[in-house]
């Protein structure tokens, strides 16, 4: 480091002229770390230039090396230093590993100083004598412990002091991602206490069993551990191990194995075609000479595992041994699998697994030394995911292809260890491991991607079991699993002492059968209590969007007649024979459907079928249960309908009519170009208008022109809200437009009129112009029409100065009318490319707006085209494989919100790639660097210049402090239901609280226009069924986009908004909760800026309370019904 | 000049006047008002017997504000204004009560009451809540005719304007001096005068100054390029680790 120290001392002088080569110097040098030689001269003159700016100080060893290595072995500086400050994390203190290694030597000790005892088996039951031997005591300690099997002898048990403990797992080989300790401990049995034929029939197991309770007796005499527990080892029900809380060490786990030493058993006994199960030990039913005659392969793995376990684990130990960025990538991908929950359950992807491919790659010299753990764990990702192990063999041992594909015809997937006898991935389910390659391919994409959060959504983001699927099976009030299949015997004794994982394979068959194509991924989760007793069973299915909806469930052609009758007999009554349109007769499940809802619905349909009649099994399905708040259950129209697809197609055909007439009509300047802008376009809006005809009512309506208006007489109940469709059209260019802005609006409106008049004449179309729109009413819908012409844009912008210099500068004005004219309509047009590409984004997005707005927070604090945006983003980010299902697409919402830290990232809505990567990080940086300049939620899209416009003024701090809190909330409640432990129905999350407000105003329901948009669980009684919408030539207008709950929020957001927060539910709530902001009521001192709703009081204005609330009935006049002040 | 007339209620030269909505309010909002006093004198605000109101409540109308002032003398018209403070104006507002007399004037300032904003005698009645959205929405409706003559009368009036200007603007003629102004019109018209052009020209001067340089020819040249690669190089490194600060106070990086 001497050179270091060089550099500095030289900084203060350094001549242009004499060290010309002074950075070649410094590289040099700094590469060969040799003390740079310096000359006085240098330090006499200054060069001007370098006095001007600001010296850069020439780089340092450390500095080179650091750049070197980051470009060389990671991909970028930043995902370098968050591995770095990850694996810092999870670093286990020196203080803790001495702590343990004292406390495994006084358990050592402890082991050495066991008694011995040799007792028969039949002997160990609770002694009720007067005169207890020591025998005696241990007996009936023991006989304290389940009898988790049976044997077929009455063996002899012999309790000899173990030869000797060793360490296994990934504590020993240094990969432990900490902050919580755990700790294998192997403890070898001396031959002397086995038999030779202890192999058969559970001998060995239970002999090891009693062997592992001996010793759990004896620590609890002593003070070495808090705690001892009986567990098994990965779930598996033949391996018991023990779980010691040692003392004197904190968030440490012990667990204790125990293995046969290691000349016992033959090894060659426990490959899979030999049987060691001869009598039915395990109360399977089976017949003798099914058993006898079968291979039993998973009791041979558990007993493999058993005698492999030291080889296996030296062999591990050296490899991994030195290899401390190997070992820094096993921590992290430990920390991956466990983000994705795969490491829970039975079948999991165990960290045996992970080591045992970290080892297989090391020896394959697929990666090495001198690779950063970056790419240590990239390699891991690449082999997972290229590596097809459902047809290929792995194998760390040389052993002839003959065995391996001996192997191979057992197991699904074959990993086989050093000794070459026993297969790791024995008990691998192999759905799950098809998930974790999926979740790997991602990985790597978002990787080669290089997007600034790509570390977080990898490794920090928790991804609950239910998030990662589309549709989550909850089996678990049917467990224990009964056998009432008809499953061959052969089938049964393969998995002798596993019937559990034998119905789970059973079932998952049964499922995966009846859905076909429809899914990717058929992942099973069995969660194991004590005793190893089942307690939670889950399925979590991932569809495939191009087949999940299909309507039909094509079966084998009619003339195979074998495979027909066995589909028919699958699927009973819904199979039919059908001829299709090219000619071909199959035979096939045909699900009718008339809706997108019932769409969807096809895949519950299919799981009624095989669950209940198929399986007969109790289920809970989380799928499509909150669907319902989609539905528009007041208001239906006459066609089917179930969410707001229907309506919205039907809407934009008329657009698209339309805007083919409009560009049809002959006048001045033709249109050329029509854009819509509304939510309706793409799927997202709740409540799309429904086509109707409209008349005019007695008691409210009145005709004016093409209009209905309101009559002269008080309006008694408020028609239901029709929306206007947005629009902007676009005309051929021309040169022609005035050059005034009033003189161009008064042209605008003149085209208005013009259309207006052509479409009545050439069509019979009526419309209603204005200087600001034109509305149209076609096919029932009335389409709003905005003309965008870039010159009134100009115009508005345009200024000159005194020195009659022109030049344009954004103004509130103009900046509205770019937003909503220009920018608009093109994020509009993305999101139904999006909509298209993922047809669940639309309804997901509009379930996200209709809790966001049930929880109060309308509009003007979020507004709907910032939960687009957001809501796109997530899609286009694929922070998590793509939605299928509106109900994941809001979960996923929730989930991102939650944890959303608005400070650190921007949200990125990258539409079509269109924002190149160097546009987003030089952006990204100017957000970090000058944080307070930009909105809080900054929103990055490719048409608005990097300004996020949607987002300039709102949402505002409290507000989204609150959406996160309430999306952190809904998000608990959901896993709580979910997964099973809460039994309310989703409704909850959709209904408004209004405790906490300081006033509530009630509103009248008939004034309220949108009141048919309430939430509604139960069947609604008085449903209004809008009639189809019929030309008729004296057709009208209706009155449109006239919402008098939201003229009164306007007012008393504008009046009052200084003093207090109005919060309403928009789709129809009949109340507005009111929050005081805490300065309304701070006395202040007068000045004639402040005086509004303020009263003098002693020298100094304070907050009028009363007057304002009676303002409020004021205003509000007809609408409010009641204030209630709380 | 101002009526400090030993109302208690008086606050900085402005007397306070409460003002109830109907005769059934059982709260009222408190008018600040004082007499109308600026050096610039304007033709609709008479000095004298202009009262200056502050704090008028968002659903005052200059009607309804005239009637409640009458009780203390004959209003002449009023004026409402929003104020200026913020740019869409919060819905209070100020008024301007032009009074007949003098005396009204006095009157007011030394009154304690005034009649509220809504009576049933009115004969052009308040129009609040919802009346007053429903017939806002009804006058939004247009008559197709009449918005087509508003559009026709504007434009012609406009047409000939821009004629007219066309016209003075034409011609460049020589004056009685035999000066001849040169105008943008014509075969040369020179430069737009923009901003746009101007930020244009120069980044043209800068890079037709910049072609000029020679990047890589000195040896400072050289090693400042190098620094520069260095520093930007530094820059990344500290931007990212700012980030992980910025991540680790978050405890961003507890996994679980």
């Amino acid at each position: 480091m001497a050179s270091e120290d060089n550099f500095e001392a030289e900084d203060s002088g350094q001549e242009t002229s004499s060290e010309s080569g002074f950075i070649e110097e410094t590289f040099e040098s700094a590469k060969s770390e040799e003390p740079l030689v310096t000359s006085k001269k240098r330090k006499l003159a200054v060069s001007p230039s370098q006095k001007r700016k600001k010296k850069e100080k020439p780089p340092t060893v450390e500095e080179l090396r650091n750049w070197k290595e980051t470009e060389n072995l990671y991909s970028s500086c930043l995902f370098r230093l968050q591995i770095e400050e990850l694996v810092s994390e999870l670093k286990i203190k020196n203080k803790r590993r001495r702590n343990l290694d004292a406390w495994l030597e006084s358990f050592s000790a402890a082991l050495k100083s066991l008694p011995e005892y040799s007792i028969p088996l039949s002997s160990i039951k609770a002694w009720n004598k007067r005169k207890m031997t020591s025998v005696d005591k241990f007996c009936s300690k023991l006989a304290e412990y389940p009898q988790l099997i049976q044997t077929d002898q009455d063996l002899l048990l012999r309790f000899t002091p173990p030869e000797v403990v060793e360490q296994f797992g990934l504590y020993a080989y240094n990969s432990l991602p900490g902050p919580e300790l755990a700790l294998n401990l192997n403890i070898v049995i001396p031959k002397d206490c086995f038999d030779v034929k202890d192999y058969l029939n559970n001998r060995y197991l239970f002999k090891r069993y009693y062997y592992l309770t001996y010793i759990a007796e004896h620590l609890k005499s002593g003070n070495i551990v808090k705690g001892v527990e009986v567990s098994f080892h990965e779930c598996n029900s033949l391996l018991p191990v023990l779980q010691l809380k040692p003392n004197g060490c904190d968030k440490t786990l012990v667990t204790v194995y125990a293995t046969p030493a290691s000349d016992t058993f033959r090894a060659v006994r426990f490959l899979p075609e030999v049987n060691n199960v001869k009598q039915d030990v395990f109360g399977t039913g089976l017949g003798v000479e099914v058993l006898r005659s079968s291979a039993t392969i998973f009791y041979n793995s558990a007993l493999g595992y058993d005698v492999t376990l030291s080889v296996n684990t030296s062999f591990a130990k050296q490899i991994l041994e030195e290899q401390s960025n190997v070992q820094e990538a096993v921590k992290l991908l430990c920390v991956w699998l466990r983000q994705h929950q795969f490491m829970e359950g039975v079948g999991s992807f165990t960290e045996t697994l992970l080591v045992y491919f970290i080892v297989y790659l090391l020896v394959k010299k697929k990666i090495n030394k001198f690779m950063s753990s970056y790419q240590v764990v990239r390699s891991f990702w690449s082999f997972i995911e290229t590596s097809d192990l459902e047809n290929n063999s792995l194998s760390l041992a040389d052993v002839p292809t003959d065995t391996l594909d001996g192997f191979k015809k057992h197991f699904a997937v074959v990993c086989l260890d050093r000794t070459g006898t026993y297969n790791v991935a024995a008990f691998l389910n192999l759905e799950l491991f098809k998930k974790v390659q999926a979740e790997s391919r991602w990985a790597l994409q978002c990787l080669n991607e290089n997007k600034s959060n790509t570390f977080q959504y990898i490794f920090l983001v928790q991804r609950q079991f239910y998030l990662q699927y589309d549709l989550v099976i909850d089996l678990s009030e049917s467990l224990p699993l009964q056998d009432r299949y008809q499953i061959e015997d052969a089938r049964k004794a393969k998995y002798v002492g596993y019937q559990n994982l034998c119905l789970v394979e059973y079932v998952t068959e049964t499922i995966k059968k009846a859905f076909g194509k429809r899914v990717l991924h058929l992942v099973p989760r069995l969660e194991v209590g004590k005793f190893n007793r089942a307690t939670k069973f889950f399925y979590g299915i991932n569809l495939n969007p191009e087949e999940a909806f299909g309507i039909i469930t094509l079966g084998p052609a009619l003339n195979d007649h074998v495979a027909a009758t066995e589909f028919r007999k699958f699927w009973g009554d819904l199979a039919s024979d059908r001829r299709f349109r090219d000619g071909s007769t199959n035979v096939a499940v045909y699900f009718k459907t008339n809706t997108v809802k019932a769409r969807r619905n096809i895949i519950m349909r299919i799981l009624d079928f095989v669950l209940g009649e198929k399986l007969d099994l109790k289920s809970r399905i989380c799928y499509n249960k909150f669907d319902d708040v989609l539905v528009s259950k007041k208001l239906v129209p006459s066609y089917p309908s179930g969410t707001n697809e229907e309506t919205c197609l039907k809407i934009i055909q008329a657009s698209d009519e339309l805007g083919k007439k409009l560009r049809a009509l002959q006048m001045s300047l033709k249109v050329t170009g029509v854009q819509g802008v509304s939510d309706v376009f793409n799927y997202s809006e709740l409540f799309p208008p429904i086509p109707a005809n409209y008349e005019v009512s007695q008691s409210t309506t009145a005709v004016k022109g093409n209009n209905l208006v309101f009559s002269g007489k008080k309006p008694g109940s408020i028609p239901r809200y029709v929306q206007p469709v947005e629009c902007v059209l676009q005309l051929e260019h021309s040169s022609k437009w005035p050059s005034t802005l009033q003189a161009l609006r008064h042209v605008k409106t003149a085209f208005y009129l013009e259309i207006s008049v052509s479409l009545q004449t050439s069509h019979g179309i009526i419309s209603h112009a204005t200087p600001d729109f034109l509305d149209v009413y076609f096919e029932g819908v009335v389409f709003r029409y905005r003309l965008f012409i870039p010159k009134e844009l100009a115009l508005v912008k345009k200024e000159t100065t005194d020195t009659g210099l022109v030049c344009y500068k954004e103004s509130q004005d103009s900046f509205e009318m770019e937003t909503s004219l220009s920018i608009l309509p093109r994020i509009a047009g993305a999101l139904k490319g999006l909509q298209s590409m993922y047809p669940s984004w639309g309804p997901g997005t509009a379930l996200v707006k209709r809790w966001l707005r049930s929880q109060l927070i309308d509009n003007f604090y979020f507004p709907d085209i910032v939960i687009n945006l957001v809501s796109a983003s997530l899609y286009l980010n694929n922070t998590f494989p793509s939605a299928n299902t509106p109900q994941i697409a809001f979960l996923r919402f929730l989930k991102f919100f939650a944890e959303f830290d608005w400070n650190l990232q921007p949200v990125l809505v990258n539409f079509n790639d269109e924002l190149s990567k160097e546009d987003i990080t030089e952006l990204e940086t100017k957000l970090q660097e000058n944080r307070t300049r930009f909105p809080l939620l900054y929103i990055l899209t490719p048409f608005d210049e990097g300004c996020s416009v949607f987002t300039r003024d709102v949402p505002n701090k409290e507000i989204l402090s609150r959406v996160k809190e309430l999306a952190r909330a809904s998000l608990s409640f959901v896993t709580d239901i979910v997964m099973g432990q809460n039994h309310v129905g989703v409704k909850e999350l959709f209904i408004p609280n209004f405790q906490g407000y300081n006033v509530v105003i009630h509103l009248e329901a008939t004034a309220n226009p949108r009141r048919y948009e309430q939430i509604v669980f139960a069947k609604a009684e008085d449903r209004i069924v809008v009639e189809k919408y019929q030309q008729v030539s004296n057709g009208k207008l209706p009155v449109v986009g006239f919402d008098p709950v939201e003229k009164y929020l306007e007012t008393l957001r504008k009046c009052y908004g200084k003093f207090a927060l109005f919060f309403h539910d928009s789709y129809g709530g009949n109340a507005v909760g009111v929050l005081w902001r805490p300065e309304a009521y701070e006395t202040v001192d007068f000045k004639a800026d402040r005086v509004a709703a303020r009263m003098p009081a002693g020298g100094k204005i304070a907050f009028n309370v009363d007057a304002v609330i009676e303002d409020f009935y004021v205003l509000g006049k007809d609408l409010v019904r009641s204030i209630d002040k709380r | 000049m101002t009526a400090k007339v030993g109302a208690s209620n008086d606050i900085h030269s402005f007397t306070v006047l409460p003002l109830r909505f109907s005769f059934s309010s059982t709260s009222c909002h408190y008018l600040f008002v004082k007499e109308h006093s600026l050096r610039v004198v304007e033709e609709r605000k008479p000095p004298g017997k202009t009262l200056f109101v502050l704090n008028v409540p968002p659903y005052a109308t200059e009607t309804s504000l005239k009637s409640a002032f009458s009780k203390s003398g004959k209003v002449r018209y009023t004026i409402l204004e929003d104020e200026e403070q913020s740019l869409k104006g919060s819905g209070f507002k100020r008024a301007f009560v032009v009074f007949d007399k003098r005396e009204g004037l006095l009157n007011a300032l030394k009154a304690n009451a005034l009649n509220p904003l809504s009576t049933d005698k009115d004969k052009i009645p308040l129009k609040i809540g919802l009346e007053k959205w429903v017939a806002e929405y009804n006058s939004s409706i247009f008559d197709p005719k009449e918005l087509q003559d508003r559009v026709n009368n504007f434009m012609y009036n406009y047409d000939e304007a821009e004629e007219r200007k066309k016209k003075s603007d034409k011609g460049d003629v020589a004056d009685d001096e035999g000066w001849t102004v040169v105008t943008k019109k014509g075969r040369n018209p020179g430069i737009a005068r923009k901003e746009s052009v101007n930020v244009k020209l120069k980044a043209k001067d800068k890079l037709a100054a910049k072609k000029k340089q020679l990047k890589n020819f000195y040896r400072f040249q050289i090693r400042e390029s190098k620094m520069e690669n260095i520093a930007a190089l530094r820059k990344s490194f500290e931007e990212a680790k700012n980030k992980i600060n910025i991540m680790k106070k978050a405890r961003k990086f507890k996994p679980y």
